[in-house]
């Protein structure tokens, strides 16, 4: 019985804790924590990010996306639901494709350095996935304040606003 | 230094790059659609969301980073 019981993939599973930090030229560096990632993803871009939690989407099949994406030609590369081991996906996305840890534990480190820009703390849940784009609410733990966002345009400009303010 | 050895780090494994055109034809829900065109290979495409746009140019880079890196760095 235990066996066959489906574990249901819902919003609050789907919610990600992210520590984000600007450092140098404005390169935004950070971690990525989730349920399905036995460690955290480490990120050096917004779009690692977004790409991250993309597969995280599509390999849970939750938010379920209202319209296939678009792709050059060729049929781009579809994640099948839970086709992908989350945790591992992650580690080797973190390393950055030179095969070894020391781009992690350079971003780690970063992230750990005192420097003039703080760290942030947000909470990222995304409740849907219409019209090719995101909806859902960030929450920014520091000021403990919530908004809602329709894009990753919106998403971006709320990250900054919250980099800014806090500079 | 920390954060000077990241980024240089970040440098020399994505040096292949791509070229991109980006049109935003309108601004609607929130976001960006319009059509972006990638130079190396001419090829466009529409995009209905900023998301669908990088994830175009995420999956034309991907395809340019197939290239060896020296061949990359004797390019550039």
């Amino acid at each position: 019985m235990e066996q066959n019981k489906r574990q249901r993939v819902t919003a609050m599973s789907t919610i990600a804790d992210i520590e984000i930090k600007q450092i140098n030229d404005g390169t935004l560096i950070g971690k990525l924590s989730c349920k399905y990632f036995e460690e955290p993803f480490i990120f050096v871009d917004f779009v690692d990010m977004i790409e991250m939690m993309e597969i995280v989407f599509d390999t849970k099949g939750f938010p379920e996306k209202q319209l296939l994406p678009r792709t050059f030609g060729k049929s781009g590369k579809r994640i099948k639901k839970n086709e992908l081991d989350l945790s591992k996906a992650a580690r080797e996305r973190s390393r950055q494709g030179d095969g070894s840890s020391v781009f992690q534990s350079l971003a780690c480190e970063a992230l750990k350095e005192d420097g003039p820009s703080p760290t942030h703390n947000f909470e990222l849940s995304v409740k849907f996935r219409h019209k090719a784009e995101w909806q859902g609410s960030l929450l920014w733990r520091e000021k403990g304040v919530t908004s809602s966002f329709a894009s990753i345009v919106e998403l971006a400009r709320l990250i900054n606003e919250a980099l800014i303010n806090n500079l | 230094m920390k954060n000077s050895q990241l980024l240089e780090t970040r440098r020399e494994v994505g040096s292949v790059k791509g070229t991109f055109e980006i049109s935003v034809k309108f601004m609607q829900n929130s976001t960006w659609q319009g059509q972006i065109h990638w130079v190396e290979k001419n090829q466009k495409q529409n995009f209905r969301s900023a998301l669908e746009m990088l994830k175009l140019m995420d999956e034309a880079l991907n395809e340019g980073a197939e290239e060896p890196v020296e061949e990359a760095r004797n390019s550039t």
